[in-house]
């Protein structure tokens, strides 16, 4: 999917310096040298391939921003307005080109325009990485509500993929539902196999939700990065309802958590069952510890 | 048989004219496709929103004139290619435009989906009134030359006729 978005001088110097299956971020900035996050490491892109193989630096340019985000709207700025005023386009893989630029709006954001800098985020599926907490997640009776917690780019979303993709395999009797409000789940489910999720893109949480439980009667509900009020209201609305969540949402560990009113409340409401803290720690995806409902340490961390 | 090479020769001549004038209606015919293409896009920026590609392909599919199907493949391939769009690529095979007339069309093909709706909808405004300027001075252009050119070879041809024989 990379050599669809990027201009063919990176894209050449990234097949021969790089493992493109590695390859986790591209950074690329207006003057300043482009950034490649590969095998959990940083580069800063050479001509001759990293810094540390020496040459030049390669400077991103206007052109080669505004040719990245051109090749990721498919050609069509103007039909992805919509998700380009919420900062990104997702691509139909699930890669997410995250945008900044100028604010266009009077009263919020109408669009974004003269980009200066595009973070092109790669997603990957990693098979079996929620092996270690699946039966803690499922007992084979009960599907925990869950909360996967971590920072910006330690494999949450992966690590959600990799929950629908077990549940299906094991060809357990759970539709799940999935409110992907910026398309990266669907994107990878796609390249999955995955038999037993419906799932509904570009709508916000709380529709999405609301939509899902009404009409296609779901035993797990699957969404990502809780963050406004509604996106806590849909999910407890859900929790209400039945069936259960899988969710995540930015946060560094439980402390971080604490410090969160309306997940502290919900938690308190036990809608929330298992807390699964992730990190970069040993790689992206490590898994530092789950808590349950107490917020007691029942894998890895503290006990 | 001297009647036959009469006929032959004007006939001939009057076909010349008739290629030449053609080269007018050819023009005519481009300009009003592509006025129509650009209100057509437009439409779509503003309601359908279908992707560029898709637009393009789905257009494609109804317009009859040689020289605009030429405009809009070369735009698709030049666009998709994984190379800058350029000035040669774009008018590849294209060859009834003045230096002018291809700087403008080459403005407007180089802004289409790269901007907002808004910038969209402004830039295609601004070219609206170009590309009406364009379709009315091609279209007085047919009615004066094309007709011309054909009269113009027939009259050569008897005229050769008369001179021969």
């Amino acid at each position: 999917m990379l050599n669809k978005i990027l201009p063919k001088k990176i894209m050449e110097l990234l097949e021969s310096n790089f493992n493109e299956n590695e390859i986790n971020e591209i950074r690329i900035r207006v003057n300043m040298p482009i950034v490649v996050f590969c095998g959990n490491k940083t580069y800063i892109m050479c001509d001759c391939g990293n810094l540390s193989s020496g040459g030049r630096e390669v400077i991103g340019t206007y052109e080669m921003v505004e040719e990245v985000v051109f090749r990721a709207s498919e050609y069509s700025i103007y039909a992805n307005n919509e998700q380009i005023k919420n900062g990104y386009i997702v691509l139909d893989d699930g890669t997410r080109v995250g945008l900044c630029g100028d604010v266009v709006g009077e009263n919020g954001v109408v669009t974004i325009r003269d980009f200066s800098s595009v973070c092109i985020r790669v997603p990957h599926n990693i098979k079996d990485c929620s092996l270690p907490i699946f039966d803690i997640i499922y007992d084979g009776v009960v599907v925990n509500n869950t909360l996967i917690v971590s920072p910006p780019g330690a494999g949450k979303t992966t690590m959600l993929k990799d929950l629908i993709y077990q549940f299906s395999i094991r060809k357990l009797k759970y539709n799940i539902f999935i409110a992907d409000e910026r398309g990266e789940i669907s994107g990878g489910i796609k390249n999955m196999y995955v038999n037993n999720c419906d799932y509904l893109c570009y709508l916000n949480k709380k529709n999405a939700i609301m939509y899902g439980l009404r009409s296609m009667s779901p035993d797990i509900v699957v969404t990502d990065e809780l963050g406004t009020e509604s996106d806590f209201e849909a999910v407890e609305y859900a929790s209400c309802c039945g069936v259960s969540v899988f969710a995540t949402i930015h946060a560094k560990d439980v402390n971080d958590i604490k410090n969160k009113k309306e997940i502290m409340l919900m938690i308190d409401k036990k809608l929330i069952e298992r807390i699964v803290v992730l990190s970069n720690r040993n790689g992206v995806g490590t898994i530092e510890s789950v808590y349950n409902n107490n917020l007691i340490s029942i894998y890895g961390g503290a006990m | 048989m001297k009647l036959f090479f009469c006929f032959i020769i004007i006939f001939m001549f009057g076909l010349i004219g008739y290629t030449l004038s053609n080269f007018y209606l050819y023009r005519k015919k481009f300009f009003f496709n592509l006025d129509m293409f650009v209100k057509a896009f437009k439409m779509n920026v503003n309601f359908s929103s279908k992707k560029l590609i898709v637009f393009i392909d789905d257009y494609i599919k109804n317009v009859h004139d040689k020289s605009f199907s030429q405009l809009l493949l070369n735009f698709k391939n030049a666009i998709t290619m994984n190379s800058s769009f350029d000035y040669q690529l774009l008018f590849h095979d294209i060859n009834i435009l003045n230096k002018h007339e291809k700087e403008s069309v080459f403005q407007l093909f180089s802004k289409l989906g790269r901007v907002n709706v808004l910038s969209q909808n402004d830039y295609i405004d601004g070219f609206l009134d170009i590309s009406a300027e364009f379709y009315n001075s091609s279209k007085n252009e047919s009615i004066k030359y094309s007709s011309l050119y054909t009269k113009l070879g027939i009259i050569l041809g008897v005229l050769l006729v008369i001179i021969i024989y």
